[in-house]
Parts: C-alpha cells; sequence; structure tokens
C-alpha cells in the first residue's frame, strides 16, 4: 500500500465546516475522535491530539498535530488508527485487536480501546510467547484460511501495566495515565512473520472472578466484528456491503470466543494458562 | 400491520448467513439484526417480492406447523422489521 504522509505544522483545533458524520468513543464513552467529509476525503480529527486528513483516491494522508501533541504521538495515531482506517476503505480487513502466536496459530484478543487487549499480549510476550500485535492485526484470506500479518514490534501501555508485567512489579489496580511505547526485545519476542489465525477472543468487561471461555455463534462473533473492525465510511453503501461480507466469511472461517477474566495484573497467568490450553486443545474451558 | 397490507422491503438492508442464522444490516442505521431459520426464511420470502400473504402461505407447507401459530408468529416478525425500519407498508 503506497500512502504519502505529509507532516504540516502544529495547528489549533478550530471548528470544522461539516460536522462529523460518525465518532469513536474511549473505554468510557467520551468521544476521542469524529470524522468529517471533504471534498474529496475525510477529515479524521483525534481530539486535542492531531488532525488528519485522507485523501483515499490519491493515496495522500496530511497530519496536523495539535500544539501540544508530540511527533511520536502523532505518528502512532497515524500508523495504528489512519493506516488501519485506509486499508479498510481499500477492501482489506483490519481488526482492532491484540495477537499473539501460541502453537503455530494466531490467537487474536478483539476489543475496544481500554479494555486490557494490550496487557494481556504483553503479558503473553513477557511469559515467552511472541506477539504479533498490540492494537490492529492485517487479516488476509489465503487457501481458507486467514493469515494474520506482524504490526509493531512495541507495545503501548500505561505505566502501571509496564510496572505489573513488563517488570513484575506488585501494582494494586490500573491508572488512567499516558501510555508509553514498549519495544520488543529477548524478553518480549516478537513473531515477524505471518502466522495463520487460529482463534478469535473477544474480550468481556471482567465481572469474573476466573477466566471463561465460552464459543461465540457466528452471529455474535460477526457483529462483534462489525464494532472492532477498521473502516471509514458506514455510508459509502457498496464498501459497506463488501465489508460485511468479508466479516462474514471470517466469522464463518475462525472460530470466535468470548473471553472473559479479572482484571487484576496477578491473575494474568491464570489467563495465559486457559487461553493455551484451549488453543492447544481447540476446547473451551470453563 | 398484517399479513394481508403490502408491504416494502428496504433497499438499505443486506442480509448474511452466517452458521444456522442470518443477519441483516441495516446501511441506513447501522443496525445488525439476527434471525433464526424460519425468520431467515420469511425475510428471504419479502426480499423476492412476496407479499406476506404469500410468504406465509409458502411457508406452511415447509414447516411442520399448525397455520394459525405460523401466522401469528409471523405477523409479530412483521411488526418487529416495522418497527426497526426493514420494511415499510405500501
Amino acid at each position: 500500500v503506497t500512502i504519502e504522509l505529509r507532516q504540516e505544522p502544529a495547528r489549533e483545533q478550530a471548528d470544522l465546516a461539516e460536522p462529523a458524520f460518525a465518532s469513536w468513543h474511549d473505554g468510557d464513552g467520551e468521544t476521542a475522535a469524529t470524522f468529517h467529509r471533504l471534498p474529496r476525503g475525510y477529515l479524521v480529527r483525534f481530539l486535542d491530539r492531531a488532525d488528519f486528513a485522507i485523501l483515499p483516491e490519491e493515496g495522500l494522508v496530511t497530519c496536523w498535530p495539535a500544539p501540544d501533541t508530540s511527533a511520536s504521538y502523532a505518528r502512532d495515531l497515524y500508523l495504528n488508527q489512519i493506516m488501519p482506517i485506509i486499508l479498510g476503505h481499500r477492501g482489506e480487513t483490519v481488526i482492532h485487536a491484540s495477537a499473539v502466536k501460541i502453537a503455530g496459530r494466531a490467537a487474536a484478543f478483539v476489543a475496544s480501546t481500554g479494555c486490557g487487549k494490550s496487557t494481556l499480549a504483553a503479558a503473553f510476550a513477557r511469559a515467552g510467547t511472541p506477539f504479533l500485535s498490540d492494537d490492529g492485526v492485517l487479516l488476509t484470506p489465503e487457501n481458507g484460511r486467514y493469515l494474520a500479518s506482524p504490526n509493531r514490534p512495541s507495545f503501548r501501555l500505561y505505566r502501571d501495566s509496564q510496572a505489573a508485567v513488563i517488570r513484575g512489579e506488585a501494582v494494586a489496580e490500573a491508572g488512567e495515565d499516558e501510555k508509553t511505547r514498549v519495544a520488543a526485545d529477548e524478553t518480549l519476542p516478537f513473531q515477524n512473520e505471518p502466522v495463520p489465525l487460529g482463534a478469535m477472543y473477544f474480550l468481556g468487561p471482567g465481572d469474573t472472578d476466573r477466566p471463561t471461555i465460552t464459543p461465540l455463534p457466528t452471529r455474535q462473533a460477526l457483529a462483534k466484528l462489525m464494532n472492532h473492525s477498521f473502516f471509514l465510511d458506514a455510508a459509502d453503501r457498496e464498501r459497506m456491503k463488501r465489508h460485511f461480507e468479508a466479516l462474514g466469511r471470517l466469522a464463518e472461517t475462525v472460530p470466535g470466543y468470548a473471553l472473559d477474566y479479572p482484571r487484576e495484573y496477578d491473575r494474568l497467568p491464570c489467563v495465559i494458562e486457559a487461553v493455551s490450553l484451549h488453543m492447544v486443545n481447540g476446547r473451551g474451558v470453563h | 400491520l398484517k399479513l394481508t397490507d403490502r408491504i416494502e422491503v428496504s433497499a438499505e438492508v443486506v442480509a448474511r448467513e452466517v452458521g444456522d442464522e442470518t443477519m441483516l444490516l441495516d446501511l441506513a442505521s447501522g443496525t445488525y439484526f439476527g434471525l433464526d431459520p424460519v425468520g431467515a426464511r420469511f425475510w428471504q420470502l419479502l426480499e423476492e417480492g412476496k407479499t406476506p400473504a404469500e410468504a406465509c402461505a409458502a411457508m406452511e407447507g415447509e414447516y411442520d406447523v399448525a397455520p394459525d401459530v405460523l401466522a401469528r408468529d409471523l405477523e409479530a416478525l412483521l411488526a418487529d422489521f416495522a418497527a426497526n425500519g426493514l420494511i415499510r407498508a405500501q
């Protein structure tokens, strides 16, 4: 995919002429991003972070960071959010998930921002299981299966997640500070080749006292995939139909499971064990 | 809505079979609806241009169910479809 990124100087986020036709919300329901139409494309506004103008036909993205946004943060937004959106617009399937390689197959942990998918994948990696991505996974159909492509060799984690998962320190509960990047190394192995996708685990809210894995009906998996995949313009009916069809095929091909577990750092080893067993044995753990 | 009414299926709805169920996606609202095999068959017949009454008559021959029970179930389904903007009265 050839996409040119133009970096413009920082600017204040002035009101936009076009009202938003879609928006993204974070785990607390706060608006994180709004989508606006431009004459030949779209403008995606990450509130107080950066504006991105996307011209899909030209393959051109222009970024205006907000005044307090670092260049590396704007680049993260571009690579983790804008690129998957453009891939989705071009008919590729990118799901909002982290992924690790277990027994030769990828296990994808699908969830919204702030639900623990990066922390879970980092805990797997710290335990020696290579990771493919912490945030978005490109899935390519091939010979009746789906190949999961590696994304960036790093994790974006809250500082207390880093302390608990990466350094093994005792941390009472997750905080809400800024996420920073932790690069893959010998203690956080990265899988740099695509592997077949073995299962999709849709993360639950954490209202449980032990890990549970239950099969998800295909229809429910499809509905969840629609909510957790990158797609630019829901008003583009033809693209939306193709997107729905593509995710339908994915939901039929790769088994989906509801995975829930208590969101406590010291319980993550149990989750790793349950998911690993499930991937190896191919059956639910209750 | 009655089964004897004439209806129009929204052109904004895409149906897809998944497993033994069918998902409807309303492109206008971005909402999904899951249908069991009976509901899916009813939707398929409506989409093919059958009137609700014709669809009901066709399904009487396909399912081992009392005609009045089928008619009552399909009428309830028809109301659901209409309430969710998937069909409208002509």
